[in-house]
């Protein structure tokens, strides 16, 4: 990754040092390595030469290519030299859908974890060399950054990231990761950054994202007053993406329900996660990304 | 005090208090609160309380159906009725009012009168204040009924005459107190003022009827006897009854004269004496004294009445030294540098006007006369000597001997062209000094025997002293005199005005609506500033 600005403000209270992400890409590059798609069934794979152990051909020598690499056996029997390439394992397609809606906005403190967490990814595939594409998703595509490679690339996702960070959702409906689909590519890896409060756990835009791209992980992003309320009384509560409202008598045990259904809820998410073949890993707005992220990445090896 | 309500009919829109509760059914009770994910607080029983608890109307709906009723009352107009607690005590300080009865004077009466029922009126007077009748812009506050000293009430009012009490306009009269008048009745101008004004309450006093008044002392120099003074004395019967008084002219403790008089009711007597010319002042005293003394006597001063010094110069002949000597009012005196009036006879000149010298000057000019041609004529400065007509056959003159000034002299008489008699104006400076004493010229020749023996001389000489004192010495009078009626002390009913026979307390409405439209108005605004409040509140996103 070239020169660019040391330090990266996501908002007043997050930055991020690129030095830190240099350093997150260096310790996340194991993890990251061998993600080339590997799909579920009979599918091409990528016929790339590069770094890599799986042969993939023979080419005629060319000025720059690596000696060790020349084959010679079959220099000998062409009377030219020959070089052997292999299938470039580490460089792959990337898509990091990042949940913009107002769910995440709601508190100020899911969406600034949210902006650490995709452009820290994003950098550390840029940095393995990978092509990697943003998406920002509520109940429609808030954002896209096309695939690319390299740090014009990574400033091109931060771009889109951070000026989603004044924008608002424009409309309270709710989200819908479903759209996304329409984006990705065969073979690609989909990174899915949420809070995945909808009632049905996205399950079925999952299911759907799934089925189309050769891995997926997913990152739910909660904040720790998620179920703040005021402190008693009678009050009217309002969904933020769907509008619905309803009133409530404030008390412990309602406090106690709601954290219930939040539990039940990520349990189910997580089964459902799992039953799909996706990675799926919970996180609190204050936790450390880098502990965040790499966690998740070695859960996925 | 009383509360009410001008308009009630108003106060039936109050009924529309229930349909504001029922407009409010609508109302979300309670302010919103985003959260994340709605259906993380669906709960089965606490989602059918709260649903009945969102039947309940929003509570703001009290504060506007007071805002809507305190706007309603303002409408009905409300207002307070209550009884004035400031009091003002209208006294009548008449000559009257100073009867003497059960050896008080009825003034007394009336404030121990004003007392008691001051101290029976329930609940108490906030503040009382006494205001003169005669001097209604004087007030003294009241602090009990033994405070009014009657000689301080009067110190430097009650002058003779006594001033006539008229009261003050109705209009003055402050519409937020109580007034009350203290009276007897006796002064037709308090009368004819109670009739006016109106009045919470009457107080009056007076039984006497009986009173007799000394209402004229007058004097004047006696043209027949020198020395004396010609006395009228006016003795009013106000009263009902005939009174017998005796009357007395005293100077100091000397009596100088006395009558008895018997005056019938309502009339007055004349009574006419001659007596000396005294130093000090003349009274006259009916006796015995009477329920209303103060107006049993009258005093006057005679200085003005005593003989006027004057000197006459040596070079005057002697019809004019007679002349001094038999006039009434002067006084021979030789040599007298002081004296209030100098004859002199200068020869053929005036001497210069001079400033020096107190007394009043006459210079008959000393000259060779002449008859003069045509028939003295009183100019407009001596019109009322018009009446006093000389001769051109037995009066001659000298020729004026210097320039008369149009601006300082002022020509009394006249021959034709020629000035005879011309009165010297002195100035003081720019301005005519009034204060100084006058200078009278003549060219007439007051020694022409055939003018001395006329008997106009005698008349046309007392013209030149009068000229010059500036003063109608043979006829001038002294006098004191008082309105008879304000010495009536004939008690009379008032009269108050119709509708008010029974005169109570004055009450006093006061509005206050504006009252309830600010209280609506607060009430706004707060309601204002929480609507807004609500539409802010919750978590920002």
């Amino acid at each position: 990754m070239g020169r660019g600005p040391s330090l990266i403000a996501m908002d007043a209270s997050a930055k991020i040092e690129v030095s830190e992400l240099q350093r997150f890409a260096r310790l996340a590059a194991p993890f990251l390595q061998g993600t080339a798609a590997r799909g579920l069934g009979p599918r091409a794979s990528r016929n790339r030469a590069g770094p890599g152990l799986e042969f993939l051909d023979l080419r005629y020598y060319q000025p720059g290519d690596d000696i060790r690499h020349i084959d010679w056996r079959q220099s000998a029997r062409r009377q030219r030299n020959v070089v052997r390439r292999f299938r470039d394992e580490t460089a792959a397609d990337w898509f990091i859908c990042a949940d913009s809606s107002a769910s995440v906005r709601l508190g100020g403190v899911k969406w600034p974890m949210t902006v650490r967490l995709a452009s820290a990814l994003a950098y550390a595939l840029l940095y393995a060399g990978n092509r990697v594409a943003l998406l920002l998703f509520s109940d429609r595509i808030d954002g896209f950054c096309h695939l690319g490679r390299g740090a014009h690339q990574f400033s091109e996702l931060l771009d889109l990231l951070l000026r989603q960070r004044s924008e608002r959702s424009k409309s309270a409906r709710r989200t819908h990761l479903g759209f996304c689909r329409d984006y990705l590519t065969q073979d690609s890896n989909v990174f899915v950054i949420s809070d995945f409060l909808e009632e049905d756990g996205m399950r079925k835009d999952l299911h759907s994202i799934r089925a189309a791209v050769a891995s997926a992980s997913a990152l739910q992003v909660l904040a720790e007053d998620e179920l703040q309320v005021p402190a008693t009384g009678i009050t009217r509560l309002k969904d933020v993406e769907s509008g619905r409202s309803k009133p409530v008598m404030i008390s412990e045990q309602l406090r106690e329900r709601a954290q219930s259904n939040l539990e039940t809820h990520g349990h189910s998410l997580r089964t459902n996660c799992a039953a799909l073949d996706i990675r799926f890993a919970t996180c609190n707005a204050g936790d450390r990304w880098e502990q965040v992220l790499l966690a998740h990445l070695n859960a996925r090896r | 005090m009383m509360p009410g309500f001008l308009d009630p009919l108003w106060l039936a829109w109050l009924g529309l208090i229930p349909f504001i509760r029922w407009l409010h059914r609508w109302q979300a009770p309670m302010s919103s609160w985003p959260v994340s994910a709605i259906f993380l607080w669906d709960h089965g029983e606490q989602d059918h309380a709260a649903g009945r608890m969102k039947k309940q109307p929003d509570p703001a709906w009290r504060r506007r159906a007071l805002l809507f009723g305190l706007l309603v009352a303002a409408l009905a107009n409300p207002y307070w009725q209550s009884e004035s607690r400031l009091l003002t005590v209208w006294i009548d300080d008449s000559l009257s009012m100073l009867t003497i009865e059960n050896g008080e004077t009825r003034l007394a009466t009336a404030i121990e009168s004003l007392a008691r029922e001051i101290d029976r009126s329930d609940p108490a007077w906030a503040e009382i204040s006494l205001r003169s009748l005669t001097d209604p812009g004087r007030a003294l506050p009241y602090s009990g009924g033994t405070m009014l000293n009657i000689d301080d009430w009067y110190a430097g009012r009650l002058t003779e005459p006594a001033p006539e009490p008229i009261g003050p306009p109705g209009l003055v009269l402050s519409g937020t107190a109580s007034h009350w008048l203290l009276t007897d009745g006796a002064s037709a101008g308090v009368r004819e003022w109670a009739g006016r004004v109106s009045l919470e309450r009457l107080i009056q006093v007076g039984d006497t009827t009986e009173n007799a008044v000394v209402s004229r002392l007058a004097a004047r120099r006696s043209l027949d006897d020198e020395g004396r003074v010609d006395v009228l004395v006016s003795v009013s019967n106000t009263g009902l009854d005939t009174a017998v008084r005796r009357l007395e002219l005293s100077s100091g403790r000397k009596l100088l004269d006395a009558a008895d008089l018997t005056i019938a009711a309502g009339q007055t007597m004349h009574w006419q004496s001659r007596v000396p010319v005294v130093e000090t002042s003349l009274t006259a005293t009916i006796f015995p004294p009477d329920s209303l003394s103060r107006d049993d006597t009258l005093t006057i001063g005679l200085e003005r009445l005593h003989a006027i010094a004057t000197t006459v110069g040596d070079s005057c002949g002697p019809a004019l030294r007679r002349a001094v000597t038999t006039h009434p009012a002067l006084l021979l005196a030789g040599g007298q540098t002081d004296a209030a009036l100098n004859v002199s006879c200068p020869r053929d000149q005036f001497p210069p006007v001079s400033m020096t010298g107190a007394g009043a000057r006459i210079r008959a000019l000393i000259s060779s006369s002449q008859p003069i041609a045509s028939q003295p004529a009183w100019t407009r400065y001596a019109s009322d000597r018009s009446n006093l007509v000389l001769s051109a056959d037995w009066v001659s003159a000298a020729q004026w001997p210097d320039d008369i000034s149009d601006k300082d002299d002022s020509v009394l008489l006249t021959s034709g062209e020629l000035p005879l008699v011309v009165m010297r104006n002195r100035r003081a400076g720019s301005m005519v000094d009034v204060s100084a004493p006058t200078i009278v010229d003549t060219v007439i020749d007051l020694g022409q025997p055939q003018f001395v023996r006329q008997p106009e001389y005698a008349v046309f000489f007392a013209a030149l002293i009068d000229f010059a004192t500036q003063r109608k010495l043979l006829t001038e009078a002294v006098s004191a005199s008082r309105e008879v009626q304000a010495s009536s002390v004939i008690p009379a009913q008032i009269e108050t005005r119709p509708g008010r026979s029974d005169p109570g307390q004055r009450d006093s409405t006061q509005s206050f609506s504006s009252l309830f439209v600010v209280a609506a108005l607060l009430l706004l605004l707060l309601d204002a500033a929480i609507l807004l409040r609500a539409r802010r509140g919750g978590r920002n996103g």
